[in-house]
């Protein structure tokens, strides 16, 4: 019985202090996306091919940046502001472009997502140094989304700044979609939760 | 004297035999002498000494048993509290263990870091277009640095090492945005390998190198200097399809280049 109750408190202490040090507040993510032609080789997926999308978490703000050949991006989302939940800035280019969501606004932006499902399978696989699961991400339009997820690391903020997400209980750091013409995937290369400047978030 | 030493001498090499029968005659006397309850080999007299006490000194008696209660206490304790120790120990291994990890796992990060560092600070001198040799500023790795990426802006960027103006915050443009007479300083894009294009310290973006090839392409000359028809023909195609996808992607029209769904869409297209 003592021995069952020490081995217990052992346990859960070790659990408290590895989980306490993965979730800072702070997330930054960068994929890597990787398109692959499985049919003929087209220069609209020639130009995405190599890109970068990064996300940077602080407190209940983020915001997700991608870049390519022909245009960077960036998504502010705002978890407490239902006026403006998000705003959408055109970075590069001769016309800039910015756009406010409103919380509705932002449902519908991301509309395709709308009573998606997840079913986690049982096969895992390591990306960086982190354990992840395989899921698989059911569409209502029949269209399905392959991740692998940790929860080695947690972020309240994650699944609300990306909805595509939102079933899936952690961290993604690689996902997969695949047409009959393409495979598009998207690959952690860094993940730091290190301290993220205050000026990431501003506004340009 | 000489002669009396010299008799002594041979007096006590002298041997001579007792008579016979003498031996075995001592022997059966000695035998007959011995009580009957003794055993051979036993001296006589030590069953006497068994049956004398004699009490320790009292110093003696207190420091043999003082030590003996000690003992027992010491290991009865260690006995009752085995399962704590073995906890508390237990505790300790593992927060080592995690800490240990979590400096390689830090160390690891920075690493990377530092292998992709980037000047995010445009530099003061004006940057001009076309490539140039510009070696890169040597890393300083900071414990517990702050993340201050794409916050601000950058002005250039690299190809392979190699610095570049960054015009209009886009690398199209950079790369086939300029006049006939500045595309002339432009050196031919690397084929074979893929090309790193850095944007800041948390941006590359990878040339593939069909598009690489392309761009070549648009930069093809006649014997006169001017455009190639093949030139003009590959950059009117890259024209058309940078006009689609600023189309497709119009922020008004709700299609977002983060979903890869809608981003499936437009390359499938």
């Amino acid at each position: 019985m003592k021995k069952g109750y020490w081995l217990s408190l052992v346990l859960v202490l070790s659990g408290c202090i590895l989980h306490a040090q993965s979730n800072t507040g702070y997330l930054y993510i960068s994929y890597r996306i990787s398109v692959k032609e499985n049919k003929k080789a087209t220069l609209a997926a020639e130009s995405y091919d190599g890109a970068t999308k990064n996300i940077f978490i602080s407190g209940d703000r983020a915001r997700i940046r991608l870049v390519s050949l022909m245009r960077t991006q960036s998504l502010y989302y705002f978890t407490n502001d239902q006026n403006r939940q998000a705003v959408i800035v055109k970075e590069s280019g001769k016309q800039k472009e910015q756009a406010t969501l409103s919380a509705d606004g932002w449902k519908k932006y991301n509309a395709d997502f709308d009573g998606a499902a997840c079913v986690i399978m049982k096969e895992t696989v390591k990306i960086l140094q982190y354990n992840c699961r395989k899921a698989v991400i059911m569409l209502k339009s029949g269209a399905q989304i392959l991740v692998y997820y940790t929860d080695e690391i947690t972020n309240s903020v994650f699944p609300a700044a990306e909805p595509m997400f939102g079933c899936i209980p952690g961290i993604v750091l690689k996902y997969v979609y695949t047409t009959k013409s393409t495979t598009t995937s998207y690959t952690a290369q860094q993940v730091s939760q290190d301290k993220i400047a205050e000026k990431v978030f501003e506004l340009n | 004297m000489q002669q009396e030493g010299k008799i002594f001498e041979r007096l006590s090499n002298h041997e001579t035999p007792p008579p016979p029968g003498l031996e075995s005659r001592i022997m059966s006397a000695f035998e007959n002498s011995r009580p009957a309850t003794e055993t051979p080999g036993e001296l006589p007299g030590l069953e006497g000494l068994a049956e004398i006490v004699t009490d320790p000194p009292s110093a003696v008696t207190a420091t043999i048993l003082g030590n003996y209660f000690d003992h027992s206490t010491k290991q009865s304790f260690f006995r009752a509290h085995r399962w704590k120790f073995f906890a508390a120990a237990s505790v300790i291994v593992v927060f080592i263990l995690f800490y240990a990890t979590s400096t390689q796992r830090q160390e690891k990060a920075r690493l990377l870091a530092g292998d992709k560092k980037n000047p995010v600070i445009a530099p003061a001198e004006k940057t001009t277009t076309g490539l140039q040799a510009d070696p890169l500023p040597t890393d300083t790795v900071v414990s517990g640095r702050i993340i201050s990426g794409p916050a601000t802006k950058n002005h250039r960027f690299s190809i392979n090492g190699q610095y570049a103006a960054l015009q209009q915050n886009e690398i199209w443009y950079s790369l086939l945005g300029q006049d006939d007479q500045q595309q002339g300083a432009w050196p031919s894009l690397p084929q074979k390998t893929t090309i790193l294009l850095r944007i800041d310290e948390f941006t590359q973006v990878q040339l593939s190198p069909a598009m690489a090839a392309a761009i070549n392409e648009t930069r093809e000359t006649k014997k006169n200097g001017k455009p190639s028809f093949r030139a003009k023909r590959t950059r009117r195609k890259l024209e058309k399809l940078k006009q689609r996808e600023e189309s497709f992607f119009r922020i008004q029209k709700n299609n977002n280049p983060l979903n890869p769904i809608q981003l499936s869409k437009f390359m499938d297209q």
